[in-house]
């Protein structure tokens, strides 16, 4: 289901809120900045949204600001009353990722959320950029490619090297390309990460395993 | 949860399942068996229970999801293990 859709619940709950008591006004205010956060995410699924932005890094967010982790119980009220009252499974587990994703940044600030969709870090187009101007976007099918590649000759050295030396080498792989895989292959990476750093960590996986092979080795070699 | 400080973690988490993983390589067991049914071993790190003094203060109180009533630490701890129940649940099916 669309971000759109989780958008819209989220205005009309905090309009609930505010009419409620001047308790929660604050909870609606957020509530509303977070709408307004997603409404700048684009067409992209709910789950498609929350798994980028759960890869990216925030630095620590200005005290005042509205921060994620103060939904998460309007949040938690909100999915337990739509399940309660048969809304759509769909819009149910989407919200159940936005929870995911406030607890998980539960010190970013819900500004910072926004900020960093001002620039989009991903597109759900599969091709590559066209011109250098404009903003960045990111060439997802490569990434799945190589992603998919990777975790197959994980383990395998000759194979992991020959493929780690074709990424290095590819044009389409640029910081943000590489940002993305590194992420999702190995662990999350800031978005300021430089090219060769990010590829680094790709090939970093792959070498403790290759440690830890080494290691179980010279004790003995593998559980009989 | 990830904070700022514990960005080694993940890594950490997907290193140590692929080790485990190289490590049953042609041998037979259980651990062989769910990795011949491509049940990864990692439990997504997203899944962590988190450090929350609510669960700290029901030591010797027994399992701390039961003992924290259904006051809003109590809602929200039982949240963080549900989730986790969840998980293990799909995985047992």
């Amino acid at each position: 289901m669309l971000v759109e859709n989780s958008r819209k619940v989220l205005n009309a709950y905090a309009s609930a809120l505010d009419a409620s008591c001047d308790k929660e006004a604050a909870v609606a205010t957020a509530l509303r900045q977070l709408a307004r956060a997603l409404g700048k995410a684009g067409k992209v699924g709910t789950k498609v949204f929350v798994s980028r932005t759960s890869a990216k890094t925030f630095p620590t967010s200005a005290d005042g600001a509205h921060k994620l982790g103060e939904l998460v119980p309007a949040l938690q009220a909100l999915i337990a009353l739509l399940s309660e009252t048969g809304s759509k499974k769909q819009l149910v587990d989407d919200l159940g990722f936005i929870l995911d994703l406030a607890r998980q940044h539960s010190k970013v600030s819900i500004q910072q959320i926004e900020s960093s969709l001002k620039r989009p870090v991903a597109s759900a187009s599969a091709s590559r950029r066209k011109t250098k101007k404009g903003p960045a976007t990111m060439d997802r099918a490569t990434v799945d490619d190589y992603l998919e590649r990777l975790e197959a000759a994980l383990g395998d050295d000759a194979s992991f090297q020959r493929l780690y030396r074709d990424l290095c080498g590819d044009k389409r792989i640029t910081k943000i390309e590489a940002v993305a895989l590194a992420s999702a292959f190995y662990g999350p990476t800031a978005a300021s990460t430089s090219r060769p750093k990010a590829l680094a960590r790709v090939l970093r996986r792959h070498e403790k395993l290759m440690q830890s092979r080494a290691g179980s080795e010279s004790i003995g070699g593998e559980a009989a | 949860m990830m904070d700022e400080g514990l960005k080694h973690e993940p890594p950490a988490l997907k290193i140590a399942g692929d080790a485990l993983r190289d490590n049953i390589r042609n041998i037979d067991g259980d651990l062989a068996h769910l990795d011949t049914l491509n049940i990864p071993f990692e439990i997504p790190y997203k899944l962590s229970v988190p450090n929350r003094a609510a669960i700290g203060r029901t030591s010797d109180e027994g399992i701390a999801y039961l003992c924290l009533g259904a006051s809003k630490d109590g809602r929200e701890i039982r949240g963080i293990f549900d989730k986790l129940a969840e998980e293990l649940g799909q995985r047992m099916r």
